[in-house]
């Protein structure tokens, strides 16, 4: 199957461009393990990202210098038995890259998928929330084609994101406070009035806090 | 562009097209009860005591699905609202809303599940109304069904009457209904084998009316799912409901779906499921009653009441305790 952009190309059409905004994990994780605040003990490692991108793309976070990195799927089983994986490397003075998601997820990942992002896609700069710029973490369309990237066709302008006014989502993902120490929780942020994305999603730390604090 | 011959503005003028519309679509099918003649009302014979009166209006999409379509679900939607208060249905209307454009035989499959289910059910589509509005001002079709029933004896419904140690039961699989029109919609692309669970739910009540002094409650879990109703009813109260995770039926497909979209089953709509609060004295007789008939075969009792004050908890299958909350926003629009 071939990728959308080489599909177009191959048609000749000059009225189709895409707008992204991809993300890559790995360069996430860099930052997150040398902000000198942080003390990351381990990394549960995303289920669907390392179906793409293989489980030995943790490798770098482990050995000597690392931590242990459990790559866990969604189902609340799934996340005990990698939780469990951890705290036994800890124990054990371990620091490796187990998959407790191997029915989905292999060493090498989706070899088909990574190709394709290869071919049409090349690292760039991207911003995240609570980290800022992060150089390369991010990926947009090669030069190539780049009569298919809509920034460049449409001279469209991404403007930097502004955080409301209180919002600490940035501090909470990155798990320097818990949610009740920010300002806004339970009082300006609820789940069904939410300001920040971590109260939004059933899967926000703010929006689970919550639920249970009651 | 097809060839099937389709609904024209004309057909809901009132002029010619209208009434040859109505003579082959509606009297042919529903022509022979008080619809004959087609009287502005139906006037109908009432010697009971007390009336049980619903409405409710069906925009599934799609129109049709695995296990069903919009018009089965009209009938089955009404006929359960009025069984779940202890009634016994006996008459529809049938008001249709049809997009200019819908292809007739569409409708027409719709029209002949329609008279299928009030067969089957034992009701009479007795009075009804058909519109057509331009392209664009609906989606397909849109039909209000509202029921008319005789209130059963010895049913005395009310949430009040739900007390500590009270058992939580189910008629069956949850959710299939949801996860199939969510399976069949063109743009999420799952195969499954997963139908819809729309079916009367009438004659599951008929069977336990021995016992209906000690129905505290019944309802069907559509919109928003066991979640909402069970959040509603405690809502408030000096009672909370403790739900046991692994006694939940629920089919292979739901499960799967479940997994794979990451929707919680507990939030997504039965249409053909009955959710009751009972005294535990009558609960191992009514699952009995329930297990011997196709629609009640999976009964289950799921849960009890205890004194967890307006919230509804559940034993999960990993040996934890979790919040069921009220569904919050659009999980799956245009479900029923």
């Amino acid at each position: 199957m071939p990728s959308i952009i080489q599909a177009a190309a191959n048609r000749g059409l000059n009225n189709f461009s895409l707008l992204t905004a991809f993300k890559l994990v790995p360069p996430a994780l860099k930052a997150l393990m040398t902000d000198p605040e942080l003390r990351i003990d381990a990394f549960l490692c995303p289920a669907h990202v390392s179906a793409i991108i293989g489980s030995d793309a943790y490798k770098p976070f482990t050995g000597p210098t690392g931590v242990p990195c459990v790559v866990a799927g969604f189902e609340p089983l799934d996340i005990l038995l990698a939780i469990d994986g951890i705290l036994s490397q800890l124990v054990a003075g371990k620091a490796e890259v187990e998959n407790q998601y191997s029915r989905v997820v292999k060493p090498e990942g989706n070899m088909k998928a990574k190709a394709l992002m290869e071919r049409y896609l090349e690292p760039v700069d991207a911003r995240w929330r609570g980290l800022g710029l992060v150089p390369d973490s991010g990926l947009g369309i090669r030069r190539e084609f780049e009569q298919f990237d809509a920034e460049k066709k449409h001279g469209i302008k991404v403007e930097k994101g502004r955080e409301p006014a209180g919002c600490l989502c940035g501090e909470v993902i990155k798990g320097k406070i818990k949610p009740a120490a920010c300002p806004l929780f339970g009082t300006g942020c609820t789940p069904d009035h939410a300001v920040g994305p971590c109260m939004v999603s059933s899967e926000g730390s703010c929006a689970a806090y919550y639920k249970y604090s009651r | 562009m097809s060839s099937e011959p389709t609904i024209q503005l004309a057909h809901g003028g009132g002029g010619r097209m209208s009434r040859a519309l109505i003579q082959s679509e509606i009297i042919s099918r529903f022509g022979n009860g008080p619809l004959a003649g087609l009287p502005d009302a139906a006037t109908l014979p009432w010697t009971g005591k007390k009336l049980i009166f619903t409405t409710d209006s069906y925009v599934v999409q799609p129109l049709e699905f695995p296990g069903g379509n919009i018009g089965d679900m009209a009938v089955h939607g009404t006929v359960n609202d009025l069984a779940v208060c202890g009634g016994i249905p006996k008459w529809l209307s049938m008001g249709l809303i049809i997009e200019e454009g819908l292809s007739i035989p569409t409708l027409q499959r719709i029209l002949d599940s329609l008279k299928k289910a009030a067969d089957c059910c034992d009701v009479m589509v007795v009075t009804g109304d058909t519109k057509v509005v331009g392209r664009g001002q609906c989606d397909g079709i849109f039909i209000n069904t509202s029921g008319i029933g005789e209130a059963m004896d010895g049913f005395a419904l009310s949430p009040e009457r739900i007390a500590k140690g009270d058992d939580v039961i189910v008629s069956g699989n949850i959710a299939d209904h949801g996860f199939a029109v969510l399976a069949a919609r063109k743009n999420i692309n799952i195969e499954s084998n997963l139908k819809s669970d729309t079916a009367p739910v009438h004659r599951l009540v008929q069977t336990i009316q021995p016992y209906a002094g000690d129905v505290k409650f019944m309802r069907d879990p559509t919109r928003g799912g066991l979640a909402a109703v069970l959040n509603e009813l405690v809502e408030g109260r000096n009672t909370g409901i403790r739900l046991n995770e692994a006694d939940i039926p629920f089919s292979t497909g739901t499960r799967a779906l479940s997994e794979t979209l990451g929707i919680d089953p507990l939030h997504v709509a039965s249409e053909g499921r009955i959710v009751m609060i009972c005294s535990p004295r009558v609960s191992e007789a009514i699952l009995a009653k329930w297990k011997t008939s196709k629609e009640g075969a999976d009964a289950r009792r799921i849960g009890t009441v205890n004194a967890d004050k307006g919230r509804v908890t559940i034993q999960t299958i990993s040996g934890g305790l979790r919040v069921v909350d009220v569904p919050r926003g659009e999980l799956l629009p245009r479900i029923c």
